[in-house]
């Protein structure tokens, strides 16, 4: 069984706001998962279709200049008029707020029982809490991917969305891994451009892949050119060579899968892999040749 | 009364109707005469020169003359520079042209270089070399020496280009014909039809690389040919060059080699179980004396390509097994040596290593899901 990857993913992955690991955990699933390629192919479409139709909209200064400046000037005004009169409710406000906790404070008998009742609730809470912590597995990190896994107990349901494609064995997917990407502070928030609601990466389960020998060069580098064709994403590819793009990368992604597959299944066939990284190769040269149509299409 | 001033008016609307259409007609006229000017510019050059054009829509013609000048046309461009941009001066010929067109969307400024909108016709000497890029438009090349060009959507031509070729296409298709020199010739999902081509040098070579393009490959005399495609289908029709090293390589396109009776070759395919080997020719199977070689695994490092090599992988172990060369209905005589070991590396891929005659050339085949066809022409 193989679990698909969710939109939210999918999103993630075209609007890079994935990690490089995680970009490549997606990118080599997407090599492996025809429904997956697919999947991301038509979201990449409609992610495309709509930042032109919208460009003009992303483009533009909102709220206007015009109105943002009277709306300064309505705040400015607001404020002088109003610089004196704003510290008296502040100070009832906050003797009012005072009282309150006063209140909440005094024991009457009733309320006696009450708290009485609610730590007993927090207890028994704390304790059952405690119980299911130590019957889960404590996480494994993988340290080739850099990602979390989590065996998950059958009965637990898995936190995204599953679809099964049956095409693959199991031995090669982790039943459900939870990657918890570190939030890194400070970290520059891409604007995005989303036509779809998506949840960020760390809540995210990325399905591992196992990677073949030497395929993690090639993954880094069609990643990368990936990256470098999606970069100018404010400027839509034009459509004939986006026509021809995704007619020529779905044959490639086909013509991988199957090699990748063949090559999977005889991991001793120096054959199989020699047919694998073919693919690959043209892959890169693909990219590359439209990673340079792109750069030629700028003014 | 009243009936005449009626008449009156619509005299007058008469008249100024007609008059309004001569105007209109007049400055059509003018405006037509204008946009069939031809605008021409021509500069001495050195018969070698490097010619350089770039625009982004509307075809392109070069050609080679037996004038020592590069001349540029037009007729439907604003303008057309032709810059010398060797450092010599005016006076000297020049050994590098820049041809730069403003077209007339944009008239009164040269517009940055690849932007502008316009048919062209170029006129060289015979040795120049000239490059070529366009976005959407054709570009037809003929006589001339070095030819580099490159297209998103159009179809490119070449004829008769005596020391190389270098193409490169998006979309669009490619055609070379009785050309000799090196040559390369790249498309992404146009077809690629070459026709006559001849090395003028023992080094020169021939490489064809599509993703979904056919290739059709006639009378190439190259002795080191490569074609490679993904899903497209490659035809070779031709003799092989005695000596010659061919290599096919294909994922789900089909490869046919149509050949001479007699032709003399040693065949080494890796074909799926799927797919077949058809020849017209006797083919003697022969044993794999080598086990295949565990290619190197590709460099840690990242780099822009990555290396084509695979990881070190155990190599397989030769086992003796049935002859799996499948005796098609074509194939007239097998001639088989005993005992025939056929290197079965794994249950999906074969590698099948045979000869024809001496064995002068060498093909290298390797289809993942495609049939081989061995074809007496």
């Amino acid at each position: 069984m193989r679990r698909c990857l969710d939109e939210g993913i999918l999103q993630s992955y075209f609007d890079r706001e994935l990690s490089n690991e995680h970009m490549e955990a997606v990118t080599s699933h997407l090599v492996s998962c025809m429904k997956c390629a697919v999947a991301a192919r038509e979201l990449e479409g409609e992610v495309l279709l709509l930042s032109s139709a919208l460009a003009t909209e992303f483009d533009a200064t909102v709220p206007t200049e015009r109105l943002r400046h009277r709306i300064d000037v309505a705040v400015a005004g607001f404020g002088l008029g109003n610089q004196n009169a704003v510290s008296e409710p502040v100070v009832l406000a906050g003797r009012g707020w005072l009282q309150s906790l006063t209140t909440l404070f005094a024991f009457t008998p009733q309320r006696t029982f009450g708290y009485a009742a609610l730590a007993v609730v927090l207890a028994f809470a704390a304790i059952v809490g405690s119980l299911q912590w130590g019957q889960n597995p404590s996480p494994t990190i993988d340290s080739k991917n850099n990602i979390a896994n989590v065996a998950l107990a059958p009965p637990q349901a898995p936190i995204t969305k599953i679809s099964n494609t049956g095409g693959e064995p199991a031995s090669n997917v982790v039943p459900a891994p939870v990657a918890k990407a570190p939030v890194v502070a400070g970290e520059r928030v891409q604007r995005t451009r989303s036509v779809r609601p998506h949840t960020t990466v760390s809540n995210q389960a990325l399905p591992q892949v196992k990677l073949l020998p030497g395929e993690r060069s090639y993954l880094k580098t069609i990643a990368a050119l990936d990256s470098t064709i999606k970069a100018g994403s404010n400027r839509p590819m034009r459509p004939a060579l986006q026509a021809e793009y995704e007619r020529n990368l779905a044959v490639v992604d086909r013509a991988l899968a199957a090699t990748r597959n063949a090559a999977k299944k005889n991991p001793n066939d120096p054959d199989a892999a020699e047919f694998m990284f073919n693919a690959y190769q043209s892959k890169v040269d693909l990219l590359n040749t439209v990673a340079d149509a792109r750069l030629y299409n700028r003014p | 009364m009243k009936f005449r001033a009626l008449k009156i008016c619509l005299v007058l609307v008469l008249v100024s109707i007609v008059g309004t259409t001569d105007v209109w007609a007049r400055a059509a006229n003018r405006n037509d005469d204008v946009r069939s000017q031809k605008v021409e510019r021509t500069i001495a050059a050195e018969p070698s020169v490097t010619v350089s054009i770039c625009v982004m829509a509307g075809s392109i013609s070069v050609h080679g003359w037996d004038k020592d000048e590069v001349s540029a046309r037009s007729s439907d461009a604003a303008q057309i520079e032709l810059r010398q941009k060797d450092g010599a001066g005016q006076s000297a010929k020049a050994l590098r042209v820049e041809v730069f067109v403003v077209d007339k969307s944009d008239e009164g400024r040269i517009k940055t270089n690849c932007q502008a909108s316009s048919e062209l016709e170029l006129f060289v000497p015979r040795a120049a070399s000239v490059h070529v890029q366009t976005r959407d438009g054709e570009i037809n090349i003929a006589d001339i020496a070095v030819a580099v060009a490159g297209t998103q959507n159009g179809d490119i031509s070449i004829e008769r280009v005596s020391r190389a070729v270098e193409v490169g296409s998006v979309g669009g298709s490619v055609s070379i014909k009785d050309s000799t020199g090196r040559t390369s010739v790249t498309t992404i999902g146009g077809a690629i039809e070459v026709v006559n081509l001849r090395p003028s040098a023992a080094a020169d070579g021939f490489e064809a690389v599509s993703v979904s393009g056919d290739l059709n490959l006639e009378g190439v005399s190259h002795s080191q040919l490569n074609a490679r495609t993904v899903s497209g289908d490659v035809h070779l029709i031709g003799p092989l060059a005695a000596g010659g090293r061919y290599g096919f390589k294909t994922m789900s396109g089909d490869i046919t080699l149509t050949l001479p009776d007699d032709s003399s070759f040693n065949l080494s395919a890796k074909v799926s179980k799927d797919g077949e080997i058809i020849s017209d020719f006797p083919l003697t199977l022969i044993p794999d004396a080598t086990p295949p070689t565990a290619p190197k695994p590709p460099a840690s490092a990242v780099s822009s390509v990555p290396p084509k090599s695979a990881p070190s992988a155990p190599a397989a172990t030769p086992e003796a097994s049935p002859v799996i060369v499948r005796v098609a209905p074509r194939m007239s005589k097998v001639f088989v040596t005993s005992p025939v070991i056929v290197t079965v590396t794994t249950p999906t891929l074969r590698r099948v290593n045979a000869v024809c005659g001496a064995g002068n050339a060498s093909i290298q085949v390797a289809s993942f899901s495609g049939t081989l066809h061995l074809l007496k022409k």
